[in-house]
């Protein structure tokens, strides 16, 4: 039964959610919105298709079109407490302030980026499917991904080096 | 993992993608695989660098959200639970069939009318948000019909309600709340007749315009104002549960008002500056505003 199809894919939309608008009552607002397309659309539904790619293409579209450009930049600066948030109390430990650090950095990154690298992960998709769960082209999903965890990489670094170390470096 | 083969047929030159290498890291592959990436990695200490780091970089992303695929899930989202499909979404299909057929066909927004397509309700509230008021302090409004819309009560917040009118250029018509508080801060409730299902208060944007849409007996409400989304949302949550507090007196005063045509006084309050299409009721004239089903 396709609902209960549905129902099975509901946490890891939610949880895709949740990290890419790091709120969990707008996370929630989002899935929702996905479930009650997904209703309108099943007639869409193909059972040959991959159900969880089909969500998640509604979810992440219907993100793009709910989210106000202008308010995404706000956005990152003020939600970047997900780490906090998660856990239930501010980042105290080692792993924990890892886990910040790399996720004020991932706030960094383009969204277009952002997007792609959240997703992949979470879900470790194939090119393909990962494509498929965005709707864009799977060459497109690939060069992002490869720039996005470049750039993650490089901005890890940064923020790793010794403070003045990167000044001495350009000298 | 691709492995090719040399002129003579050894599988030795092997070319290993980087995904492969990052679910080595991730300890995703099979013993046979593993084995096998790792000599590869061996032999390719910077490509194995990175790989690591991706890996360790992905991990530190995913962990703090692994415990949400195991969070019990909010009413508003079972999808599959005898509950939840009592509460929304086959009634809200069925019922959303019964009203398109009724209404016009607002609820699927987007569902052909007449070759046209009609708005949704957050689209058409946004519409008449980026409107500008009107320049009256009391006026009135023409109602007649079967449907009470009940103005929610915000007094506990400091808004209080002092204008209430109907946008009949809207199609379906909407019905417009105009609040104010002690700062002069305004917001506007929207509301129409709607589909029976409770839906909790959510947050969207339509095209910069931050709407706060929820559903209560048989009504759809959407709050606007300038205020940033986590106070919107505050204030929805406040909106609805007075109107669901009060839901049942509703139903009662719904009733009792079948017969309503006009408010007392009503022809002698409009002014001039009101624009073409809309009736307004000075905010003392009571809470609930009636509109004819097939109007709203």
């Amino acid at each position: 039964m396709l609902e209960d199809k549905i129902a099975a894919e509901v946490p890891h939309l939610r949880r895709y959610a949740r990290a890419l608008t790091r709120d969990p009552e707008s996370a929630d607002d989002l899935v929702q919105d996905t479930l009650e397309r997904a209703l309108r659309k099943r007639h869409l539904w193909r059972p040959s298709g991959r159900l969880r790619s089909w969500l998640f293409r509604m979810l992440y579209r219907l993100y793009l079109n709910q989210r106000p450009r202008q308010r995404r930049e706000d956005d990152k600066v003020v939600a970047l407490d997900m780490v906090r948030d998660q856990l239930g109390r501010p980042p105290v430990h080692d792993q924990e302030l890892h886990y910040h650090t790399v996720m004020q950095t991932v706030d960094t990154l383009p969204d277009s980026q952002r997007q792609i690298l959240l997703l992949v992960a979470l879900e470790q998709p194939s090119y393909a499917e990962g494509a498929r769960m965005l709707g864009i082209a799977v060459g497109t999903f690939r060069s992002r991904l490869s720039r996005a965890r470049s750039e993650l990489r490089e901005r890890m670094a940064r923020r790793n080096q010794p403070a003045g170390q990167d000044g001495a470096n350009h000298a | 993992m691709r492995e090719s083969q040399d002129a003579h047929g050894n599988t030795s030159a092997r070319i290993i993608d980087h995904e492969t290498c990052i679910a080595y890291y991730r300890r995703a592959l099979s013993p046979r695989q593993a084995a096998r990436v790792e000599e590869w990695l061996q032999s390719h200490p910077h490509a194995a660098e990175q790989a690591e780091i991706d890996a360790s970089l992905e991990h530190a992303i995913a962990q703090p959200l692994a415990q949400v695929l195991h969070e019990p899930l909010p009413t508003r989202l079972q999808f599959g639970s005898r509950r939840a499909m009592l509460a929304w979404p086959r009634r809200a299909a069925l019922l959303a069939t019964i009203v398109l057929a009724a209404s016009g066909g607002w609820w699927l927004g987007g569902v052909p009318t007449n070759g046209d397509r009609q708005a949704s309700f957050a689209e058409r509230v946004a519409t008449a948000a980026r409107q500008p008021l009107p320049a009256v302090s009391t006026l009135q409004m023409l109602g007649e019909g079967r449907i009470a819309v009940q103005a929610p009560d915000l007094s506990a917040r400091g808004y209080q309600l002092v204008q209430q009118r109907r946008l009949r250029q809207h199609e379906p018509a909407l019905a417009e709340f105009i609040y104010r508080n002690g700062d002069g801060e305004q917001l506007r409730v929207y509301a129409e007749a709607g589909a029976e299902p409770h839906v909790a208060p959510r947050i969207s944007n339509q095209d910069g315009v931050a709407v706060a849409q929820w559903r209560a007996h048989g009504t759809d409400y959407a709050l606007v104002g300038e205020l940033p989304a986590p106070s919107l949302r505050e204030l929805a949550q406040v909106a609805s549960s007075e109107v669901t507090d009060d839901a049942t007196n509703m139903a009662d005063t719904a009733l009792s008002y079948d017969d309503y045509t006009e408010v007392p006084g009503a022809s002698t309050a409009v002014q001039s500056q009101e624009p073409a299409g809309e009736t307004v009721m000075p905010a003392n004239a009571g809470n609930d505003m009636l509109v004819q089903p097939g109007q709203m």
